[in-house]
């Protein structure tokens, strides 16, 4: 395998783990903080878009995917929206932006 | 109707390991929630932006402040820090090396130091462990892997701890036993110790998202910014193992 299988944004890490501390509710868990599934092909997918004019490599070849289970995945979503402000995990489109506007 | 905390609104939050790329987040969210913010990271010189720029507002209003914790092993390292918190969250962790004799006893002693003296600490009503998902598993293709309470990364742990020679491919597996040790003995210290405050550890997957600032280690995040610029050959001949060289403090 050579890359990635999954992404997650700072912040949301950041609010999960606030309501980590919260949510009484939430007491010995090992909470999973994954976004989605995803593969460098999916990153090279999203800054084709964002750089059309820019040549990027080729999609890489033979990634592996996760294919196994996640029990209680939903509980780091169930987290975001009860703890707020937002619905949903913050796409990866965004975090792809953020990372390049920021890190260099 | 407003929601039920397990901690006082506006209750002070200490953060071990604040200077990190997930730690700044975490102190972030904090505050943003209306949290007073006890910053502690183990370099100074690394770590003064967070309360003279990035949180300064927070700074001025008395809801921020930060306190270098220069030994995490020290036997009162987190004594002075830890009064009046009603929360910790602990990030820390030593830079990966490839022998893990330089990582893995440093990072579980930590942990244990901090869970023993919190417990001490009558006004601690939580603590989280920010841990990884490369704690419960090795192998993202094998379909029988199930993330749940008890997965634990036991490949990563004999790969960590093979006879030497340590070299750069060992950083993976290395930081990958560390959270998988740092874990598994804070489950065992919530079950033998029974502290008076409730325990959740956080295992994220790879992490991207904005930086606060340049002298921080992207960790993760520094993987999207090498496939922008084309550096294609690690991704494609060392893979993970470099990522693991950056990825030092979550």
């Amino acid at each position: 395998m050579g890359g990635t299988d999954s992404y997650v944004n700072v912040s949301d890490v950041g609010r999960i783990h606030v309501a980590a501390a919260l949510d009484p509710e939430v007491k010995s868990k090992r909470i999973y903080a994954i976004a989605k599934h995803v593969t460098w092909n999916d990153h090279l997918a999203v800054m084709r878009k964002m750089c059309p004019e820019k040549k990027f490599m080729d999609d890489l070849k033979d990634l592996g995917i996760f294919s196994g289970k996640v029990e209680d995945e939903g509980l780091g979503l169930k987290l975001l929206k009860k703890w707020g402000p937002q619905d949903d995990w913050v796409p990866l489109e965004v975090g792809i932006k953020e990372t390049l506007e920021s890190v260099p | 109707m407003a929601l039920q905390k397990a901690i006082p609104d506006g209750s002070l939050v200490l953060v071990i390991g604040a200077a990190s790329f997930v730690g700044s987040h975490i102190v972030n969210e904090f505050l943003k929630k209306g949290y007073k913010v006890r910053a502690t990271d183990y370099d100074i010189s690394k770590a003064s932006w967070l309360a003279s720029s990035q949180f300064s507002s927070y700074t001025a209003s008395g809801h921020f402040e930060f306190i270098c914790v220069p030994d995490i092993l020290a036997s009162n390292a987190f004594v002075e820090v830890l009064k009046d918190v009603s929360a910790v969250i602990y990030v820390a962790a030593v830079v990966t090396k490839p022998n893990p004799n330089d990582t893995i006893p440093q990072n579980i002693k930590g942990t244990l130091n901090c869970l023993r003296q919190a417990a001490k600490q009558p006004s601690v009503k939580r603590f989280v462990m920010t841990s990884s998902y490369g704690a419960a598993f090795n192998t993202i293709s094998d379909p029988d892997v199930v993330l749940d309470a008890t997965a634990w990364n036991e490949t990563a742990v004999k790969m960590a701890w093979a006879p030497p020679p340590y070299d750069a491919s060992r950083i993976g597996p290395v930081y990958k036993a560390s959270k998988v040790g740092q874990e598994k003995a804070l489950w065992k210290f919530v079950e033998e110790e029974k502290p008076p405050f409730v325990v959740n550890s956080v295992l994220p997957s790879w992490i991207c998202g904005r930086l606060f600032n340049k002298v921080q280690n992207p960790s993760s995040a520094i993987l999207v910014r090498e496939l922008f610029n084309g550096q294609e050959r690690w991704l494609r001949d060392l893979g993970v193992c470099k990522f693991f060289r950056f990825c030092w403090e979550v």
